[in-house]
């Protein structure tokens, strides 16, 4: 499947703190994010179409105030700091549309996503987790002033 | 979210729940793995929403069902629906990982919508801390397959002296002949199957080598008592091509058919044998069969997992044999086992008998000599072994010969060695007696260390 073209960030001078560390900080999370480094990659984020709809690109801990919905938690690990400060992300439309299909019907209808956005990662947007060898997935701690609906381009649909 | 029809329980009724992974997730849970009391395993999976709540279906799984869900032999439904089970629970929980609503479901009570997709097989590599689990029963799947297409062969004695057991040198020798049969039935097998498909013979012995090795035969059951033991193949493991796979498959059922579903006694099954194999292949694959079959120690049987298939055999005439076999053959079998004679010799009084000649030997033998099973064999000094052990009284063991390997047994010591020869096995047998002394004479709790106690004296400072 052809790629869309992918905008160009912006080099605009950006601030480089993390645009949620308030958040991380009220959590007294001392070690998130964790093993992250600024880098440049290509990336592929599940969202909803339109692209500027104000749910896409929001930590999951966003998501879920912002929509009054609560967040999917079994232990009180689960998603502290991600889910407070970091995107979802894959290293290709592939892995990014496999992670996808992996799930059932019922599974993929409960999460909505309806589309694979693409974007270039630059070092003044955020930093990034490690790349999972399997799934290809990492995680993205933006910095402030960063808006990837600007950057970010529909890519595909998720199916 | 949906209405649950279930009963209506204060809390979950599992006590200390700690995860071990996320099966499924993004960013956040949706299938985990959870322990908890007793070491039983616990799924929770996501099914439904609503302000406050995310909705968690929670059912105990077998660490079986774990590794064949993890490896798509089973789908997430078949875990719930599996019957070692009357309930799941349904739970709702919030933000704060408070639980409320939780419910006992019976199984065909569940909400259509909250059970998992008939295609909800696991489609992700298997996580790490899983690997374990899935190598433990990957080699016990292994086995069951092994198990399923098994012959299985028992040897029972046919003197009962000492009970049903078959002593150990026996069964080897008895398992070396079975491999050597079916080993050869392979390559005689393959040769003729494929040296059509591949004109180059080099390449066609060289592939049925290989396949000697793949399918070399595995013991896939033992029971003791009579020797029953299941023989089976790796019909998998690939060699080479698929385009042999047809025949990997079929290579221990047509061993089977040819080699032991045979009645050796029929002449005209014997014939057939002969003019299908030539003289080589005969030898190779039918000799080894035959000499067990014909071993007046022992009776054999055979039989399939479901016992749809049962042989046993009677003796062999030499006439017989001698259709598929040559007549050196044969006589070398018959030849070849060694035994021990009690002999009642008339002589000088300290005649050196490792000196004795033929004639002295013939003239004053008393009796014609005996078989036995065994002999006592006494030691006045011990020669071999580190330390040097100086013996308080002789010593004695039993000494027996079966199937030309040397056995030499203490009970009282709790020795048991086996040679080539006797001068080996007399060897082996005092550096076992030195080892063991050295190993127990400090533990006070062993049963033997009393015999040995006794019977030596130990000198630590001895040099070696």
């Amino acid at each position: 499947m052809a790629k869309s073209p992918m905008k160009v960030a912006s080099t605009e001078k950006v601030e480089k703190s993390l645009k949620y560390q308030e958040l991380i900080d009220k959590q007294k999370l001392t070690e998130c994010p964790k093993n992250c480094k600024e880098s440049e990659l290509e990336a592929y984020r599940w969202v909803l179409t339109p692209l500027d709809n104000e749910n896409n690109f929001l930590p999951v801990m966003q998501y879920s105030q912002k929509n009054n919905r609560p967040m999917r938690r079994l232990t009180s690990d689960d998603g502290r700091c991600a889910g407070c400060a970091g995107l979802s992300m894959f290293d290709s439309l592939e892995n990014a549309r496999n992670r996808f299909a992996g799930f059932e019907k019922k599974i993929q209808t409960l999460l909505g996503y309806t589309h694979v956005a693409a974007g270039q990662i630059t070092k003044d947007m955020g930093i990034v987790s490690e790349i999972s060898p399997d799934s290809g997935h990492f995680a993205l701690y933006e910095y402030k002033n960063v808006d990837l609906r600007t950057t970010f381009t529909i890519a595909s649909t998720i199916f | 979210m949906e209405a649950i029809n279930g009963h209506m329980i204060g809390s979950l009724p599992i006590k200390n729940l700690k995860k071990v992974s996320d099966l499924l997730e993004y960013e956040g849970p949706i299938l985990s793995h959870f322990t908890g009391d007793k070491n039983n395993n616990y799924l929770f999976y996501w099914t439904d929403f609503d302000n406050k709540h995310n909705r968690w279906l929670v059912w105990k799984v077998s660490k079986y069902q774990l590794y064949q869900y993890l490896t798509g032999l089973i789908s997430l439904r078949d875990m719930v629906n599996e019957g070692n089970k009357d309930y799941v629970y349904s739970v709702d929980i919030d933000d704060e990982l408070n639980y409320t609503n939780v419910n006992a479901i019976l199984l065909d009570e569940i909400p259509e919508a909250y059970l998992p997709e008939e295609d909800s097989v696991f489609k992700f590599p298997v996580p790490t801390v899983y690997q374990d689990l899935v190598n433990t029963f990957e080699e016990s799947s292994h086995l069951a397959l092994l198990r399923s297409i098994a012959l299985y062969f028992t040897m029972e004695p046919t003197n009962l002296k000492h009970g049903r057991a078959v002593p150990a040198i026996d069964a080897g020798d008895f398992l070396k002949k079975l491999s050597s049969s079916f080993l050869s039935f392979v390559e005689t097998d393959f040769i003729k199957r494929f040296k059509g498909l591949v004109p180059d013979f080099e390449t066609l012995q060289r592939t049925a080598e290989q396949f000697k090795e793949a399918l070399t035969p595995r013991i896939a059951y033992t029971t003791f008592g009579s020797f029953k033991v299941g023989i089976s193949t790796d019909i998998i493991y690939p060699v080479e091509s698929d385009k042999y796979s047809a025949w990997q498959r079929e290579i221990l059922f047509e061993y089977q058919k040819e080699v032991v579903d045979v009645n050796y006694s029929d002449e005209g099954q014997l014939r057939e044998i002969a003019l299908k194999y030539d003289e080589h292949s005969r030898k190779k694959i039918f000799g080894p069969y035959l000499d067990i079959i014909n071993d007046t120690d022992y009776t054999l049987k055979v039989t399939n997992i479901n016992r749809s298939f049962k042989r046993s055999y009677g003796r062999v005439t030499k006439q017989k044999q001698q259709i598929i076999l040559p007549k050196k053959q044969i006589e070398e079998a018959q030849t070849e086992k060694r035994k021990l004679y009690s002999v009642i010799l008339e002589a000088r009084e300290g005649e050196d008998f490792t000196k004795i000649s033929k004639k002295q030997f013939q003239e004053g033998l008393l009796f014609a000599p005996e078989p036995v099973d065994k002999v006592i064999v006494t030691l006045h000094d011990l020669r071999y072994g580190f330390p040097p052990l100086e013996l308080l009284h002789p010593i004695s063991y039993t000494l027996a010969l079966v199937n030309n390997f040397y056995i030499a047994e203490s009970t009282e010591f709790g020795i048991n060695v086996t040679a080539l020869t006797k001068e080996e096995v007399h060897e082996a047998f005092q550096k076992r007696f030195a080892e063991t002394f050295m190993n127990i004479r400090d533990d006070e709790d062993s049963p033997l260390r009393r015999a040995y106690m006794e019977a030596v004296r130990f000198y630590p400072n001895a040099a070696g």
